[in-house]
């Protein structure tokens, strides 16, 4: 579409790799510490399939960077594809997140666990 | 007049006389003499108006005849911004001054304008002048052909190296610009150097290394950095401290904790930085060893963010230990850093230190509690709402108001905004403004007009502001000539913006103000101005690029396909050095119909063969639709070209959107090749330090 090599081997590798990735796991992926597979990449998703929403307060884990940290231990599930922030940005606490996911390759309840597993407190608000 | 009066008088006269002797002399001479460079030809100088009409000439003549620059002088050659301002139609006319032109200034002024250019078909001459007989030919040569890397310059640049007579500076400079071609041999040469070159060359060998650094594999890479690191030199440790922050392999915290006792502060503090960013706890008991020997503040807080990284237990009791420290500095600097890592687990140490007999102590205690975002923060805080101490009590004010996340802005308009101080009412003024807080509109319109306030602190305000008087004013502002105005009154699209902004560029195009002229073109494209077509249209063929492709946008805005083209063809004309200016004007297109018109084109030249147009049509796609470009970027930060990865790198930094610094953190979390995982880390550290740079 934008000049990305849609067709190349890396496309197809990696696509395939978040495919059977995605399979395997279940939504559930690899913990924050696990670092992700030799050559594996972020691969573009089609407009086509469905996205899902979910919104929740979060109270995260007090540090400098407590954002960062919880973005890229969520990141690592690959059906997560967008997480937003609302709010004060410098804060860790009663933090509004919005996080939108690919509703085929995961349910909300995984989404939700995880979550759970990352904060200190996670509280949903919609839907 | 008495005569020993007229006396003097002549003495003085004739001292004066004697004293300006030589300078008249030398003022007939320089008029007598012609310069030999004005009359190459004729034998007799050329008048200012004649050198002019010749350098048009020339200038005119470029395009066209790519021996024009042949046996033109210094006086002939024309400007720099004039040869730019042609773009890559001036390739093939500098290519044969490079290698024709006799005068060795002239060869080494092309070759740099080549390099600007960046433009592969001067690659032949840049290759050829590494031969010159003069040396800053063939400097100018390597530094061009350092911007437009490519396989075939690896041969010409060694034998840069390979020379005996060579100069010590031009061989530094063969081996970074080496490191930058993704080549194997290339790399070997660099490598080489690193360790068997004199200590000068080791340096630029180093940094050519880290330019191929995609190509190393992590154990070479990581010895390489362990030699750099143990070097006796210092100018070499530090660039492998650096490195060593963005590797982050638990294999250099032995060397790197050796350099906490390094002679050169700047090393040690690049050193412990280094360690934060690696994490391992392996250094923190030599941290912690440092603690009692550190005298600046600098280097205290940044042991403090490692050790908070790497072990916060041995952070807080080590904090414990500096908050009763005998110098008020450190105890200060503690409070400080207790405040910046933002953890709830400072609130007792911060109370106590609000205890502190020093002033500076409690002050940055108070600071400090105003950033841990803790509701118990704010209670300890209140008994300094009303303290004599004006400092404290506004730091105190304005830490409640921070920790109750703005909900206490009455607390900052009473005790502050309604303060007699000028000062004190304007800071409290803007803090509110923050929060969109409406009693403050006259305060921050007024300190727009009057430059009283930052224009970054009141923007978003203003935008959102619903008062009428806010739109007015912007403009008449900007009609004065507060250029930086234009995108806020883009956005408020006051009354009478139209008709104001074509006469601004038919104004300021006569006055030859180019830079106004620019902007104004921008705001009637903001405006999307069916009735500046008439004012734009004729721009489109005017002699300078910059007013071509502003109009050109603003026109295509508009929806003029006619400016389409024009605004592709300057692309792919542009010198390398003016595309992110171009990536930076193109984003602003926001109409959805221009959008879709340009695309195609766009996408074309993505997937082409010149990385530095291609990159840039990619990051105008990022400005544009991040989550489906961003692809495109990741697929440049893998390449195997250094230029690619620079390219993407130096464009995702810039692009400051807080989705794009989300599908960094995505596109991190997912990243399995080490080297690119590593300048994922070091984008997104980079846009968090501009974030965090007032």
């Amino acid at each position: 579409m934008f000049g990305i090599p849609w067709k190349s081997r890396r496309y197809r590798a990696t696509a395939a790799a978040a495919l059977v990735s995605a399979m395997l796991s279940a939504g559930c992926g690899p913990g924050p510490e696990e670092a992700p597979a030799r050559d594996a990449h972020d691969v573009p998703v089609p407009a086509t399939e469905p996205r899902a929403e979910l919104t929740l307060t979060v109270n995260l884990v007090a540090r400098h960077d407590c954002e960062e940290v919880f973005d890229l231990a969520l990141y690592k599930e690959p059906a997560v594809e967008l997480i937003s922030w609302t709010g004060d940005a410098g804060s860790c606490e009663d933090r509004r997140v919005k996080v939108r996911y690919l509703s085929q390759r995961t349910s909300r309840e995984l989404i939700v666990s995880r979550i759970r597993q990352l904060t200190k407190k996670a509280e949903v608000v919609s839907p | 007049m008495s005569r020993a009066n007229k006396k003097r008088r002549l003495l003085w006269a004739a001292l004066f006389g004697a004293s300006i002797l030589p300078t008249v002399s030398v003022v007939r001479t320089a008029m007598a003499e012609p310069e030999d460079d004005d009359a190459p030809q004729a034998g007799e100088a050329l008048s200012l108006t004649e050198l002019t009409k010749k350098k048009r000439a020339v200038l005119t003549a470029m395009p066209n005849d790519e021996t024009v620059l042949i046996n033109v002088t210094a006086k002939q050659m024309p400007a720099s911004p004039d040869i730019l301002n042609l773009g890559r139609k001036s390739t093939k006319s500098l290519a044969r001054c490079v290698s024709d032109n006799v005068d060795d200034h002239l060869r080494g002024l092309c070759a740099q304008m080549l390099g600007r250019l960046g433009d592969k078909a001067g690659l032949t001459a840049l290759q050829g002048a590494l031969e010159a007989w003069d040396a800053g030919v063939r400097r100018a040569a390597i530094d061009a052909l350092r911007r437009m890397p490519d396989p075939t310059s690896v041969g010409p640049l060694s034998k840069i190296l390979a020379r005996e007579d060579e100069e010590e500076s031009n061989r530094a400079a063969a081996l970074e610009v080496l490191g930058a071609m993704n080549d194997r041999k290339a790399l070997a040469l660099v490598r080489k150097a690193l360790r068997d070159e004199p200590t000068d060359l080791r340096v630029p060998a180093f940094k050519g290394l880290w330019k191929s650094r995609h190509m190393i594999s992590h154990a070479n890479l990581v010895s390489d950095v362990t030699y750099a690191l143990g070097s006796s030199d210092p100018s070499l440790v530090l660039p492998g401290t650096f490195a060593a922050s963005e590797l982050r392999s638990p294999e250099l915290v032995a060397p790197l904790i050796k350099l906490l006792s390094h002679p050169d502060t700047h090393v040690r503090n690049r050193a412990v930085y280094a360690l934060g960013k690696i994490g391992d706890r392996a250094a923190t008991r030599a941290l912690l060893a440092e603690v009692p020997r550190v005298r600046e503040s600098r280097m205290l807080n940044n042991i403090a963010f490692a050790l908070e990284r790497l072990d916060p237990q041995a952070f807080y009791a080590t904090a414990g230990t500096l908050a009763a420290h005998k110098q008020a500095q450190i105890r200060m600097n503690t409070a400080f850093v207790l405040g910046d890592v933002q953890r709830p687990e400072g609130l007792p140490l911060l109370r106590a230190a609000l205890e502190d007999k020093n002033d500076t102590v409690k002050l940055s205690a108070v600071r400090a509690l105003g950033k841990l975002h803790t509701p118990d923060a704010a209670s300890v805080l209140e008994r300094y709402i009303d303290d004599p101490n004006p400092t404290l009590k506004t730091a105190a004010i304005y830490s409640i108001y921070a920790v109750s996340g703005a909900a206490r802005k009455d607390l900052v308009y009473d005790k502050l905004y309604s303060s007699p101080d000028a000062a004190t009412k304007l800071e409290a003024a803007v803090a509110l403004g923050r929060v969109n807080d409406s009693r403050v509109t006259q305060d921050l319109v007024t300190c727009m007009e009057l430059r009283t306030c930052k224009l970054l602190d009141v923007d978003p305000f203003l935008r959102a502001s619903k008062s009428p008087d806010v739109p007015g004013r912007t403009l008449l502002a900007w009609t004065k000539g507060r250029s930086e105005l234009t995108d806020l009154v883009a956005a408020l699209r006051p009354e009478g913006v139209g008709p104001l902004g074509r006469s601004e560029v038919s104004a300021s195009l006569a006055h030859h103000d180019l830079p106004r002229t620019l902007v104004a073109i921008d705001l009637t494209g903001e405006m999307t101005d069916a009735q500046a077509v008439a004012v734009l249209q004729p721009l489109l063929t005017h002699e300078n690029t910059r007013l071509r492709l502003h109009a050109a946008v603003a026109l295509a805005r508009a929806g003029r396909t006619e400016a389409d083209a024009v605004l592709f063809r300057e692309m792919d004309n542009l010198p390398f050095e003016q595309l992110p200016s171009f990536v930076r004007l193109v984003s602003r297109v926001t109409e959805p119909a221009a959008r879709a018109r340009l695309t195609p084109e766009l996408s074309k030249r993505e997937t082409g063969s010149d990385a530095p147009v291609a990159v840039a049509a990619a990051a105008v796609h990022l400005a544009w639709t991040p989550e489906t470009a961003v692809f495109r970027m990741l697929a440049a930060l893998s390449s195997p070209s250094r230029q690619d990865r620079d390219l993407a790198e130096r464009y995702l930094v810039r692009n400051d959107t807080v989705i794009v610094t989300e599908l960094l953190r995505r596109a991190l979390a997912r990243e399995g090749t080490e080297s690119t995982r590593n300048q994922l880390r070091r984008i997104l550290d980079l846009r968090a330090d501009r974030n965090r740079t007032p």
